[in-house]
Parts: structure tokens; C-alpha cells; sequence
């Protein structure tokens, strides 16, 4: 590790830092440490590094910084960065901890040469994602973080399990493509263990659970990494694998199904995380063609600039307002036209228009769709583009920033470091946009693709203005209404306490009528009579040992008190006695 | 409000007649898209059955929200 400084470790060994300084400094200092893993992220060289004796294991190299891992590990240290200057602000000393090693763990995740250190740090992500949820300190948060780490558990039970069974069979411990195993049971474990961490239906309901019960700066930190590294993961792991096609495609209509429903909106933009990453979760199964496995890394890329920028901008107008629900907003615009135009930047680069990032990242994935020739991607990828348009501009943005106020809220100005953070991404979602072969250039796969052509633009228009009409034509019947909607995660939380409840109605009395009362019955019938008469045998016989024994060490002890005079010069004499035999002793025994 | 989106519609599907149809400046991947403006009317169709979905869905799924208290 000559030349290579890990800054997923300088962020981790960092942070530590973190907690235990004063108040005064401490946000300087994450800053600091912050932009230092981004340097070091952008100066890393490719190559191999490192070595570990872990596990009694020698494994070498453990580090790979190759382009698709310097593209993930720029956007993770660039939005930890952002995250960090984001909650500049705040005196809650966890947040920034957290932040920061969350970064570290997944910057690790993407240089990770070898499944041991790759699993150590995925398995951290978690870890750091259940403090920025728990950093609420509320019920909810405290009940959601549960069920997120135990879902995540089991996804990362699955995950090792599989790597066991990888490296058995293999006999390597490189993380590479999985792809000439494919089919194998570990395949599967591992995938498994993949697309929940990617939140793909049917294991996806951890997500719009939990990020909106964090605080609004977690959930600034959450939403790019464990989605996103699960994206990496795949893409290094599972190039071309079919079932992602299909799975990836049905992700991305479920998220925005579901979040047109939506009336909190940090559960909104959480449900659209689940359809975003379902286009990438497609480009990876597309990936039999470059065009796919760069949409993927660049749909990722440029996915956390926009929805941090969303996830800032949600979490702007909750620190102004206090409210997170549409049934409770309305009108906002008016009071903040700063956070209105940085959410509408976000919201149509996450639509796709173009000149955005969210066109010239997602569109390698659908030309790939079209490349390949999978009717069913192409569709409904582009269906998932209509209802991303109407769930997050039109619905969100009509009835949060327009329309009429719905309840009389009282607006609080935004610090300047939430408005810096905002500005930065908006500026990037553009640029991005405007300049996609700049961008294109540090795409992992060599690649010939141009997005802005005429066919493309006028297609994405046309999708755009008749979606607009739409909504305009159902505008009343969108209205945001105050409910909740039951996701996957009702089996677990309604059954998880129907269990218990179960448990209460069978297995409890038949322990209290059935159990109890023969173990009282063993109890009256065996146990007491068996030690009464015992007791009995012991007055009769034992007795008679113990008082054997009392009088033979009296009668000794007497005696010995008969030597004990307490004169000293008695003792002397003792002793002298004493050494003269064994003296005597001795030299007989050497003589 | 709405006029103003229905010209949008009609200058993109009146562009996309011009531009593709007719001057061929750009090509689809597949047979079906070489309907005229076949973008929009996904755009249109696409969406009405996401609102009509997510319409039937909500009669089921949608509850209060002290639901699971």
C-alpha cells in the first residue's frame, strides 16, 4: 500500500474523530476530513493494492481501482461531501459520524478487490444506515431501524452464505463476475443477497419504510449508498444476467405506481429510489452490450446528484415548514423560490428532459433495451418515465409548490451550508446534462453513444407533454390524499405481531394448563418426597460421617495447641530442629 | 393552463410527423415505432394506465395512517 491511500479508510478512521470533539469544531472537521477522501478519490491511480491476514487467511491484493470503481468511489466521496456541508448546521454529533463512515464503508465497497473485505464493508453500510435512522430518536424511527436491520440481516445472512459457498467452490477470493457460475445455488444466494440491498420488489419494502422515518440530513446520507453500492455490485458481479431485464423493468413501474399514491414526500422520492435503481438494475441485465453496463454506471452517477438534490430540497421544505405531508403544504414556492427551482431541477433530470443528467444518464439503458431488442424493457422503461414525470413533477411539485396552502405553516429560513449543498448539485445536474461526452469519457466500457439526437428529443417531448396532459386532465382525482399505502412490508408488521399474538392464544396456555401443572405434579409427586426422604437417610447414616470427622480434627487440633505455646524461643527451637533435619535429609539425598 | 399544454402536444406530435416521417432525420429500434408519433402516444397511453392502476390498487391498499399503531 505504497502509493495508495484507501480514502474509504481515512474517512472511517477518521470519523471516530468525530463524537469526541468539541461542538465548535466538529463539522469543520467532518468537512475537512470529507474533502480530503475526495481528493484522494480523484488523484487514486488504477492498479492493485494492498494485502490482509484476516481470518487466518493471507489474501492479496484487497484493493482494485479500476474505472468502474473510481467512477462509483468519485460520486460516493463527492455527495459524502455534500452530505457533510448539507448538515453543516446541525449539533447532533451522530449525524456527521455517521455520514462520514457510511461514505467510508462505501467507498470501501467499491475498491474492494476480494469478497472477505468486500463483505466487511458492505455489512458496515447497514450498520451506519440503522444510527442515521435511529438519529430521529422517535418510535417510529426506533421501530423502523429495527426492521431495517433485521431485513438486512437476512439479505446479508444470504450474502455470506454465498460467498462461503464462492469461495469453496472456486477456491479465489476475487470479486469478479459471477456470471460462468451461473445458476449455482451461491449464485443465487449472492443475487439474492444483491437485489435486496437494491431494493427490488418483492425485497424492497425496507426502503420506503425507513428513509423517511430518519432525520431530513440521514436521509440525505441514505439514499445514495447501500442502493447504489448493491448497484455496483451487480454490475461487477452479474454483467448480463436475463432475470435482472425483467426484474429491473417491473422495479422501476412499482416505485412509481406507488409513489403517485404517495402523500409524504420523503416517501414519495424513496418509492421513486426503487424505480430508479430498477432502470439500472435492467442496464445490468442489458450489460450482454456495453451500452447497458455504462447506462448502469452512469444512471447511477448521475441518480445520486439528482435525488440528493431532491432529498435536499424535500428536506428544505420540511426544516422551513415542519411539515412533510402534501395534505399539509401547498403554495410553498411563494415563500421559497430558491428551494422550488433546486427541487425542479432535480425533478426533471429525474425525469429524463433533456439537457438534464437524468437524460444522458438514462438513456444508454433504454437505447440498450432497443439494442438488444427486448420489447418488454423498452416499454415499460419508457412507461416508467410517464409515471416519474406525473408522480414527482407534476404531483409533487403542483401540490407542494403551488396550489393552494392547505394549512397555515410558518416558514423558517434555510441556513446558507443547506443552500450551498443545493446550489453545487443543481449546477452539476445541468452541466452534466449539457455536456454528456465530457461526462461519457470516464464511463468504465469504451462506448460510441450520442444522446442527443433528433429521434431521442423528440420522442422524450412528446412522452413529456402528453404526460402533462394527463395530469391535467386528472388533476382533482390526483389529489394527494391522507393515508397510507400497505407495501411488502405488511407481512412482516402485521405478521410479525400476529405471531406474537399467536403465540399468546396456543403456545402460552398450553405452557401455563398443561406444562405448569404436570411439572407441578412432578414436582409434589417425585421431586419433594424424594428429597424428603433423602434428608432422612442423611439425619440417619451421614450424619454420623460428618460428626466422625468434627471429633477426629478436634482431638488433632488439641493436640497441635499443646505445641502452640506462643513463646518465641520455643519456635526458635522448632525451627532450628526443623532446618537440622533438612539438612540431614538432604545430604542423604545427595550424598 | 390545459391550452397551453395541448398546443405543446400538437407543435411536438407536428414535429415529430416533419422531423421523422417525413425528413427521416432519426430511426426507432423497432417495427412499432414507426407509427407517427408513436413517443407521444405511449407518453399518453403509458401514463393512463399508471394513474388507472395506481386508481385500482389504492381501493385496496390505502389506509389511515394510524394503520399499524
Amino acid at each position: 500500500m505504497s502509493d495508495f491511500i484507501h480514502p474509504g479508510l481515512v474517512l472511517i478512521l477518521g470519523s471516530f474523530l468525530i463524537p469526541v470533539l468539541p461542538s465548535t469544531v466538529r463539522n469543520a472537521y467532518s468537512v475537512f476530513i470529507g474533502t480530503v477522501a475526495f481528493f484522494l478519490c480523484i488523484t487514486a491511480s488504477p492498479g492493485m493494492y494492498g494485502s490482509i491476514n484476516i481470518f487466518g487467511l493471507d489474501i492479496s491484493p484487497t484493493i482494485r481501482v479500476d474505472k468502474l470503481s473510481l467512477l462509483f468511489s468519485y460520486i460516493f466521496s463527492f455527495i459524502g461531501l455534500m452530505g457533510l456541508v448539507y448538515c453543516y448546521h446541525v449539533k447532533d454529533s451522530l449525524q456527521p459520524f455517521a455520514g462520514a463512515l457510511y461514505t467510508g464503508a462505501s467507498i470501501g465497497v467499491s475498491f474492494a478487490h476480494d469478497v472477505v473485505s468486500f463483505y466487511l464493508f458492505w455489512e458496515l453500510l447497514s450498520v451506519c444506515a440503522v444510527l442515521l435512522i435511529w438519529s430521529q430518536r422517535t418510535k417510529e424511527s426506533v421501530e423502523a431501524g429495527f426492521r431495517y436491520i433485521l431485513v438486512h440481516i437476512a439479505g446479508g445472512l444470504s450474502l455470506f452464505a454465498g460467498i462461503l459457498l464462492f469461495v469453496k467452490k472456486s477456491g479465489t477470493f476475487e470479486f469478479a463476475s459471477f456470471m460462468s457460475y451461473s445458476g449455482e445455488p451461491f449464485w443465487w444466494l449472492i443475487l439474492i443477497g444483491f437485489v435486496l440491498c437494491a431494493a427490488a420488489p418483492p425485497l424492497h419494502a425496507w426502503l420506503p419504510d425507513a428513509y423517511p422515518a430518519a432525520t431530513i440530513y440521514g436521509s440525505v446520507f441514505l439514499n445514495p449508498f447501500t442502493t447504489k453500492a448493491a448497484v455496483y455490485a451487480l454490475i461487477r458481479g452479474f454483467p448480463g444476467a436475463e432475470v435482472l431485464v425483467y426484474l429491473g423493468s417491473v422495479m422501476a413501474v412499482y416505485g412509481v405506481i406507488y409513489a403517485l399514491l404517495e402523500n409524504n414526500l420523503r416517501r414519495l422520492l424513496s418509492y421513486h429510489i426503487v424505480s430508479q435503481v430498477g432502470y439500472m438494475v435492467a442496464g445490468v441485465g442489458l450489460g450482454v452490450i456495453n451500452l447497458g453496463l455504462n447506462g448502469s454506471a452512469s444512471h447511477a452517477f448521475n441518480h445520486i446528484l439528482y435525488k440528493c438534490l431532491l432529498f435536499m430540497s424535500a428536506g428544505a421544505v420540511i426544516y422551513a415548514t415542519g411539515k412533510e405531508k402534501m395534505t399539509d403544504l401547498g403554495g410553498f414556492g411563494r415563500y421559497a423560490p430558491f428551494t422550488a427551482l433546486s427541487f425542479f431541477v432535480g425533478a426533471f433530470s429525474i425525469a429524463g428532459f433533456p439537457f438534464t443528467n437524468g437524460f444522458i444518464g438514462k438513456s444508454p439503458i433504454i437505447s440498450a433495451a432497443g439494442e438488444v431488442g427486448n420489447v418488454f424493457a423498452y416499454i415499460l422503461l419508457n412507461v416508467a418515465t410517464c409515471g416519474t414525470i406525473i408522480s414527482i413533477i407534476c404531483k409533487m411539485g403542483y401540490y407542494t409548490f403551488f396550489s393552494e396552502k392547505k394549512t397555515n405553516y410558518e416558514v423558517t429560513p434555510l441556513p446558507i451550508n443547506m443552500k450551498i449543498s443545493m446550489a453545487v448539485l443543481s449546477i452539476l445536474c445541468i452541466g452534466i446534462g449539457v455536456l454528456p461526452q465530457l461526462f461519457y469519457a470516464y464511463l468504465p466500457f469504451p462506448m460510441d453513444y450520442e444522446p442527443y439526437t433528433v429521434q431521442h428529443i423528440i420522442d422524450t417531448l412528446g412522452i413529456f407533454s402528453f404526460t402533462f396532459l394527463v395530469f391535467a386532465i386528472f388533476l382533482k382525482k390526483l389529489s394527494p390524499k391522507a393515508k397510507i399505502n400497505l407495501d411488502l412490508d405488511w407481512p412482516y408488521r402485521i405478521g410479525g405481531r400476529l405471531f406474537i399474538r399467536g403465540l399468546d392464544k396456543t403456545v402460552v396456555p398450553a405452557e401455563y394448563n398443561f406444562v405448569n401443572i404436570l411439572w407441578r405434579k412432578i414436582l409434589h409427586d417425585g421431586v419433594f418426597p424424594m428429597g424428603d426422604r433423602t434428608e432422612s437417610y442423611e439425619k440417619k447414616k451421614l450424619d454420623r460421617i460428618s460428626i466422625f470427622s468434627a471429633n477426629l480434627s478436634k482431638i488433632l487440633s488439641d493436640n497441635l495447641s499443646r505445641i502452640q505455646t506462643g513463646r518465641i524461643h520455643d519456635y526458635a527451637i522448632y525451627m532450628i530442629v526443623g532446618i537440622i533435619v533438612c539438612l540431614v535429609i538432604a545430604l542423604y539425598m545427595f550424598k | 393552463m390545459i391550452r397551453l399544454i395541448l398546443i405543446c402536444c400538437a407543435i411536438v406530435v407536428f414535429l415529430d410527423i416533419v422531423l421523422i416521417r417525413i425528413l427521416h432525420l432519426g430511426h426507432g429500434y423497432f417495427t412499432f415505432e414507426e407509427l407517427p408519433a408513436f413517443a407521444s402516444l405511449l407518453g399518453f397511453a403509458g401514463t393512463l394506465s399508471i394513474v388507472v392502476i395506481a386508481k385500482i390498487l389504492s381501493i385496496f391498499i390505502s389506509k389511515g395512517e394510524d394503520y399499524y399503531e
